[in-house]
């Protein structure tokens, strides 16, 4: 692979090391996003920009994966701020997943916790985060994740039992 | 167990049942090809709306399982009938696709790239059908977009809640109560039908649907039994795959108004890219092609005596588009005079589209070339 400099892959770069990883991490990306609770779509184009920005800095980043999942969560979280300025104005709009009831029921308690506390719960608990990688994504410490973990877990039991 | 790791896995199983609805990666490089189209100049005043993002989410999940990958098939493409009120819809796999929400911004333009590439594409046999009608007023017309799309049973269950039930042709069909009203119906073989409307009544978009006959699922589209209200007369139409929202695979092959034409694509050698760019306003869009600069940030354009300037941080390559703006691709030039034509010179050629003067004409053609050929989804 030839490199033109850090940061700045050249084209050969870009067809033997960047669409591999493109094609290699891309579902799983849309996948995060998704659990993240956004659209389909939505979630298609956010990491269609997380890719972008990963590129920016492909050949300079040890973990560009790790990266790009950091992207992801972050992306996610700015999708979310805009969809609460949105919703005033959507009040008809819908985005129901077509899952079982057992799994609605859960996602719609899970829509109404804070993004941090879903994210963290997301992380945690599907993807198999650890505290410290969590902890990066979202700017915080691991003892804050632990404790939205268990806090956030406690909400939806709490809530699921109601 | 305790309760909370039975909530915690009560959450993984929610989720993995949340995710199952994500396709596989798509736009495999290989599976690219040249495409040849002509897009003309036209008007058309429509502000991505809400009903059409609704609608987008709701078919969306749905349309993803069904899209089909394979080989083109069948006549060249769609054909756009002046005559108002009457209209016929593509019967068979059309040679592209339309992304309306995202064509239809609030703001000035939009600009991304897209890429053609060397190979045989295959071409979505299923997606959405869109044909937009607009009355004869110069702004501010009245709107009509309708849109088909196969669908699982009960698609579209969520708004028999929230919204008003109203008969259509002796079926149930649902009129939301948004400012735009949107009124969409099921047919017994799963086609969802919708029209979304701007400046029109609720009463004559019900009209409207009168009027409409839809085509069976493997056609798409529909045919219109009589002059629409409001003095509606057709615009445009396109195909769209089967995410009719915004991501990174769309491509279109559409007009209406004053043209539009979206591609953005991600894969396929970096040689074989070519930018793509809408120019739009309240009132019209235009599609330009050009090559980025090699510097990678601007992307100039002339058409007629129109000239635009699309600024980009970065150079489009494989895996991501020209995007001046964070979220929406922000095109500004000068107001579009004259029309213009986006088309294909040689099939098999990495640079496949100039950028031409269409005269006065107006309307739009999509042409696949011989053999496979079609933008990619």
């Amino acid at each position: 692979v030839s490199v033109q400099a850090k940061g700045s892959p050249t084209t050969i770069a870009d067809a033997e090391v960047f669409t591999p990883f493109f094609r290699a991490e891309y579902t799983a990306a849309v996948r995060l996003a998704r659990a993240l609770g956004v659209s389909v779509a939505a979630s298609e184009d956010l990491v269609q920009e997380a890719f972008v920005r990963v590129h920016e800095r492909f050949f300079g980043l040890d973990n560009p994966g790790g990266y790009l999942r950091t992207v992801v969560v972050n992306l996610c979280r700015d999708w979310h701020r805009r969809q609460s300025r949105e919703r005033r104005h959507l009040s008809g709009s819908s985005d129901r997943p077509p899952v079982s009831l057992d799994a609605r029921e859960l996602l719609d308690v899970l829509a109404r916790l804070p993004y941090r506390w879903r994210a963290v719960l997301v992380l945690r608990y599907w993807a198999d985060w650890t505290e410290v990688e969590i902890a990066a994504a979202l700017g915080c410490r691991p003892g804050t994740v632990k404790t939205l973990a268990a806090r956030g877990l406690g909400r939806l039991r709490k809530e699921l039992s109601t | 167990m305790t309760d909370l790791d039975q909530t915690a896995d009560r959450l993984r199983a929610a989720l993995d049942e949340l995710v199952a609805d994500v396709p596989a990666v798509r736009n495999q490089p290989a599976l690219l090809h040249p495409a040849t189209m002509v897009i003309e100049g036209r008007r058309w005043s429509r502000q991505r709306s809400l009903a059409t993002i609704t609608v987008a989410v709701v078919v969306a999940t749905v349309v993803a399982a069904v899209v089909y990958y394979g080989p083109r098939s069948g006549p060249t493409g769609p054909t756009v009938s002046k005559q108002a009120g009457r209209h016929t819809g593509a019967l068979a796999s059309p040679p592209g696709w339309i992304n309306l929400p995202f064509l239809l911004p609030t703001g000035n333009a939009i600009v991304d790239s897209a890429m053609v590439a060397s190979g045989p594409v295959p071409v979505p046999s299923n997606g959405t059908y869109e044909q937009a009608y607009e009355g004869p007023q110069t702004t501010d017309s009245p709107q009509l977009l309708i849109t088909t799309v196969q669908a699982q049973p009960g698609a579209i269950a969520d708004y028999a809640a929230g919204s008003q039930a109203v008969s259509v042709n002796g079926g149930v069909a649902y009129l939301t109560s948004f400012q735009d009203h949107q009124l969409l119906w099921q047919t017994p073989d799963g086609v969802v039908v919708s029209l979304e409307s701007k400046g029109m009544s609720s009463s004559d978009v019900v009209a409207a649907a009168q009027l409409v006959e839809p085509h069976p699922s493997s056609q798409l589209g529909v045919d219109l039994s009589g002059t629409l209200p409001d003095g509606l007369v057709p615009v445009g139409e396109g195909f769209a795959s089967g995410d009719t929202a915004q991501n990174q695979g769309d491509t279109i092959f559409f007009n209406y108004g004053r043209c539009h034409a979206y591609t953005q694509l991600w894969a396929g050698s970096p040689a074989d890219f070519a930018a793509v760019a809408i120019v739009s306003d309240s009132y019209r869009s235009r599609v330009r092609q050009g090559d980025p600069r090699p510097a990678g940030r601007d992307l100039t354009e002339h058409l007629g005596v129109a000239v635009a300037r699309g600024t980009g941080d970065r150079r489009p390559a494989p895996g991501r588009g020209l995007r001046p703006d964070e979220h929406r691709r922000r095109f500004e030039g000068g107001r579009p005079r004259g029309r213009g034509g986006l088309e294909d010179v040689l099939a098999g050629q990495a640079q496949a589209h100039v950028v031409h003067s269409a005269g006065s004409g107006a309307g739009i053609g999509a042409r696949p070339g011989a053999g496979t050929f079609g933008l990619a989804h």
